[in-house]
């Protein structure tokens, strides 16, 4: 091998810009603007795809997590109520914090707070002549028990609110044979609120909707 | 899951070199601006959806509308979110049943400086109340309390009712309302047998709100 020929490349190198024609130089620069143009675009669509992503994420999360750690809500706020086995009058102060946002202004409102944690709860109220209904609130949301006092049994409403395994408890204690005479309600949540509402058709009705929702009984079942 | 690597591409972390060192810092950055402006999105979408009444769930009827799911035990998230954020004491199914109105029948918002007739026949219940509340379905203050209850509402023969909604007085069965202000109705029935079907209920099962005359 002569010396002439050991310095010559290896490979062809590369066609200088210079010696492309002006019709290839073109092409190549729209070529290579086309491609850059490609990558930008995949890149901002990715990042859109990740921010809608995480956005419909941060949007499912803080809906489920506000229930979960508000203290404004009707089950925080009576959670204690009736702790003397009296319903307690409410959304008749004038504290707005605890006032009822969207009461009847025509309704008279008490509420007995529970823990099953500390076993089961009796409910108990005496019908009369004004529409009266109790319902069982859960704490965080949602009704899961309600009865009017056209379901009371001479003049009566009781039920019992318990968890499903003092229920069970309570079934395997259960006489075979024997009727058994009180109404079981299963509650989804440890805590909530019972709440009894009685209509105010005549101003002058108040005092007495006041006495007959005062009158519900709210104490341990054990 | 093959395509999961190109859609997390963005967040992948950039090789450190020596000879490229700010573009680490660029992508950092990018990713970072990238989960805040997430964020501001997710917490703002959810702000702006929780406001007085549940984005799903409604029953319209006329220009009465209900969400009869806040009241019962399969209530969604976005009540339960909604009614977290203060004392509310909804009507259970079974117990009752809330409708709101806004508009008026023929889908005009409702306005003080307006005068109504709320016009025809109610649900079967035990009582019903209907109570002028503000823009956000609060109840007025005490002072500016206006509602009716059946007991307080003469009906015809057939059972219609007709009532004027009006900041001035009105003969016969009249509802006060505030002046020149937004307004919205709330119509309750206790005790009503078609609290747990109100969404197979007619529409002229309940009363019409016809404008009569505006002011100005």
């Amino acid at each position: 091998m002569t010396h002439a020929a050991l310095e010559q490349p290896i490979k062809a190198a590369p066609p200088d810009r210079q010696s492309l024609s002006p019709a290839m130089r073109a092409a190549s620069q729209k070529q290579l603007r086309w491609l850059m143009a490609r990558g930008n675009l995949a890149r901002l669509l990715h990042g859109l795809v990740l921010l809608l992503v995480l956005a419909a994420l941060a949007h499912i999360l803080t809906t489920l997590l506000i229930p979960r750690y508000a203290r404004q809500d009707s089950g925080s706020l009576f959670v204690v109520s009736g702790a003397e086995g009296q319903a307690d009058l409410i959304g008749t102060d004038v504290n707005p914090e605890t006032a009822i946002i969207d009461a009847d202004p025509f309704t008279v409102i008490g509420v007995c707070g529970f823990d099953l944690i500390d076993g089961p709860l009796r409910v108990r109220a005496r019908s009369g002549q004004l529409p009266l209904a109790l319902s069982v609130h859960m704490r965080g949301g949602g009704v899961f028990y309600a009865v009017t006092d056209k379901a009371a049994q001479r003049g009566i409403i009781e039920f019992v609110v318990l968890k499903q395994s003092q229920f069970d408890e309570r079934v395997a204690r259960d006489d075979d044979g024997e009727s058994i005479r009180e109404l079981r309600v299963v509650s989804p949540v440890p805590q909530g609120i019972v709440v009894a509402r009685a209509l105010v058709k005549q101003p002058s009705d108040r005092q007495t909707a006041e006495a007959l929702v005062r009158g519900m009984a709210c104490g341990s079942a054990s | 899951m093959a395509g999961l690597p190109s859609l997390f591409a963005p967040l992948t972390l950039p090789r450190r070199s020596r000879l490229d060192p700010v573009r680490p810092d660029l992508r950092t950055r990018y990713l970072i601006l990238l989960v805040l402006a997430a964020l501001a999105a997710g917490i703002g979408s959810t702000w702006a959806v929780l406001g007085e009444k549940p984005p799903v769930g409604a029953v319209k009827l006329g220009p009465w509308q209900s969400f009869p799911r806040l009241g019962s035990a399969d209530i969604d998230p976005y009540g339960r979110a909604i009614l977290a954020r203060g004392p509310h004491l909804p009507l259970a199914t079974g117990e009752g049943i809330q409708l709101n109105a806004a508009t008026d029948s023929a889908g005009a918002t409702l306005s003080g400086s307006c005068r109504y007739r709320i016009i025809g026949t109610t649900l079967p219940s035990r009582g019903w109340t209907l109570v002028v509340a503000n823009g956000a379905s609060r109840p007025l203050t005490s002072t500016d309390a206006a509602g009716l209850t059946d007991a307080d509402v003469l009906t015809d023969e057939a059972g219609k009712l007709s009532i004027t909604a009006s900041p001035q007085v009105s003969s016969g069965n009249w509802l006060r309302l505030p002046q020149q202000a937004r307004f919205e109705l709330i119509l309750r029935f206790y005790d009503t047998p078609v609290s747990s079907s109100i969404s197979q209920l007619d529409p002229a099962a309940l009363p019409r709100i016809d404008r009569l005359a505006c002011e100005g």
